[in-house]
């Protein structure tokens, strides 16, 4: 097949590769959010002179099927700890072909690019018949991973010309900078986690998972703050706030789930859906539902309660001054 | 169902008939205006009464109804809405048509004219039928002129529900295997006992309160005195059992912990109350009141001293008899006792 061949079956095809990026990106957003994470998804299709390059470079002996990129889809999380969990969904949609963990090439005196990196075809009973079986490749990064590979790519990983030794062993200790960030920024969150100072931070990571899985958007998270703020002197900042939070989520789990599928999708309710403090307001109504009602009154309007009670399957229009 | 599921409610069909007020006898060309068809709901109207009727049976005062035996009954609307459960769209029209009929027979000229909307729906699997009685309103609506200087006012008629409206006359009726009672009612009007007026929409419904309101008021009373007796401070836990027997003595035909701690207590105090009754199987929302059971209780106090003075008053209401009051800097309460001696002795 000469090239101009190649690029007429590309071009034939590339509406095919294109409806699998954005399957897989719908799909793939779907499950990292159901896994109360926040998804961080991009795909490009090989653009051709790119692909004519790389059959001229590579000289493969099937030119067409060798070329494994045609579509390539990257997913960022933020920290290492949630590479399991994303890589458990890759393998839920998809039959990975071949897997590199990027970083075992990476010599323990040396540091340099990190990635997974896994060449799949779509699941028949996820995807489209006309979608599956057609070989693309997905990179999962953490942010630390994903930017030193962006920036650096072309000086390290691909360099167009030698650049030195001076300027390599500066790139690769910001490999490394990069590389230490990884970890910390994850111990960081972990040691904040447990530390009662920042109770407010806790209280959020308690609500999130559950806002993330069953909203599936991400939010202001200022304003969070400052809702999350007032809303927990209703219960004079309760200590055990978190915990009593998260037991309580998950006992009312397939009721949140319902409830956000019954209202989120009206566009006026938008704004108090798209937050998650909504399920700190609706512990509030269950729990105390007397001083959420008087002290709401006293700073925010007492029909954005009545509605999210209402939604709640809890109304305490009666007690409010409409 | 529960009522605690009410956040499942699912509309499919609306209809609305026009029900107008009559006097028996009068003109027999006032009839019933009704429509031969579900009405069309936009996404945002169907909404809209979903949340209506959400905050109307999910709220403290709606209470539990069951029909009234059918034997004792020739009201036709229970076995209308039985059958409305069962066939669901098949009999949805004509059964509505039924309901604003025996509406229209039912009322006196005491009875405002009204809509009658039915609806039918599901409550996560359970199917359900809605009814509620609307008033028409009228009110003004501003439009933009058309050089976009001023504002031009409209009248708007026919108004049956705005957001800030609620809904006085709301009953929910749901078919399901496990059913412990029929459905639900909302009604502002509603009292113990059966004045035909007050009580008109649940007679009209062919219903009857489930629970037993007597044993409901005792239990209220009883565990609210309960809850009294852990507080500290003697002044503020004498101010709380004046109120409780007051606020059950009242005229008011419903109460309810919710209305109660609302009305008397600090918001410190609300939810330690109310999680207290909920422990001990007194919901905090509204019931039809009957002192049956505690009226010896309301009208009697004792006061018990811890220097072995008892005072013991037999008419509750009477607290000018025995004036109690707190001194300075102490957590010694002072009775005054204003009366005749008429026996001394056991």
């Amino acid at each position: 097949m000469d090239v101009t061949d190649l690029l007429d079956k590309w071009e034939a095809e590339e509406e095919l590769y294109e409806n699998l990026g954005s399957n897989s990106e719908a799909k793939l957003k779907n499950k990292i959010y159901e896994a109360g994470l926040l998804p961080n998804i991009s795909w490009r299709l090989k653009e051709r002179a790119s692909f004519v390059k790389k059959i001229v470079r590579k000289n493969y002996s099937d030119p067409y099927n060798d070329v494994k990129d045609k579509l390539g889809l990257r997913i960022i999380v933020k920290f290492k700890s949630e590479l399991a969990t994303v890589d458990g969904i890759i393998q839920e949609l998809y039959n990975v072909i071949s897997f590199e963990d990027k970083s075992k090439q990476i010599a323990p005196n040396e540091t340099g690019y990190r990635a997974y990196h896994y060449d799949v075809t779509a699941k028949e009973e996820h995807f489209d018949k006309r979608l599956s079986g057609r070989l693309f490749e997905i990179q999962l990064v953490t942010l630390c991973m994903h930017v030193p590979a962006e920036i650096g790519h072309d000086y390290a990983y691909k360099p167009p010309y030698e650049i030195g030794d001076e300027l390599r062993h500066r790139l690769y200790r910001l490999f490394a900078i990069f590389e230490i960030a990884d970890d910390d920024y994850e111990n960081i969150q972990n040691m904040i986690t447990m530390d009662p100072r920042y109770y407010s931070y806790n209280v959020i990571s308690a609500i999130e998972p559950y806002f993330y899985k069953h909203a599936k958007c991400d939010y202001d998270q200022e304003l969070t703050q400052m809702r999350v703020k007032v809303l927990t002197k209703m219960v004079d900042n309760d200590p055990d706030l978190a915990k009593k939070l998260r037991k309580y989520l998950k006992k009312n789990e397939s009721k949140v789930k319902e409830t956000f599928e019954q209202w989120g999708r009206e566009l006026g309710y938008l704004h108090f859906l798209s937050q998650p403090e909504v399920l700190l307001i609706w512990y509030l109504l269950d729990n105390h539902t007397m001083k959420i009602v008087h002290d709401w009154e006293e700073t925010e309007d007492p029909k954005e309660l009545r509605d999210l009670a209402i939604f709640w399957g809890r109304p305490v229009s009666e007690f409010l001054n409409i | 169902m529960y009522k605690e599921q009410i956040h499942q409610l699912r509309v499919s069909n609306l209809i609305v008939h026009d029900v107008p007020r009559h006097l028996k006898g009068e003109d027999p060309d006032i009839k019933v205006t009704y429509s031969e068809q579900p009405s069309v709901l936009t996404r945002t109207m169907e909404g809209f009464f979903t949340k209506k009727i959400i905050e109307a049976i999910g709220a403290d005062r709606s209470i539990e109804i069951e029909f009234e035996d059918e034997n004792e009954n020739e009201n036709k609307i229970p076995a209308t809405i039985k059958e409305m459960l069962i066939s669901v769209n098949e009999n949805f029209v004509e059964g509505s048509k039924i309901l604003a009929t025996e509406l229209f027979k039912a009322q006196t000229g005491w009875n405002s004219s009204g809509i009658l909307v039915v609806v039918n729906g599901k409550v996560g699997d359970v199917p359900v039928v809605v009814i509620m009685k609307l008033q028409r309103d009228e009110g003004a609506r501003i439009n933009r002129t058309d050089d976009d200087k001023n504002f031009d006012i409209e009248e708007v008629k026919n108004l049956m529900l705005t957001d800030n409206t609620k809904t006085y006359k709301t009953a929910l009726f749901y078919k399901d295997q496990n059913r412990r009672n029929d459905g639900w009612i909302n009604d502002k009007q509603v009292v113990g006992g059966s004045t035909l007026v007050a009580n008109f929409f649940l007679h009209y419904l062919g219903c009857k309160f489930v629970q037993d309101s007597s044993i409901m008021t005792r239990s209220f009373f009883l565990e609210s005195l309960n809850f009294l007796k852990l507080i500290d401070d003697p002044l503020k836990k004498l101010e709380l059992y004046n109120h409780l027997t007051s606020y059950t003595n009242s005229n008011q035909d419903t109460i309810s912990a919710n209305e109660f701690s609302m009305n008397y207590m600090t918001k410190t105090d609300r939810d330690a109350y109310l999680a207290y009754l909920e422990v001990s199987g007194v919901k905090g929302g509204m019931f039809v009141k009957d002192t049956t059971k505690i009226k010896a209780e309301i009208r009697k106090r004792t006061y018990v001293f811890d220097n072995d003075v008892v005072i013991t008053s037999l008419n509750g209401e009477e607290t000018n008899n025995v004036r109690l009051s707190k001194i300075e800097n102490s957590d010694i309460i002072k009775a005054e006792v204003k009366g005749k001696i008429i026996k001394i002795g056991k």
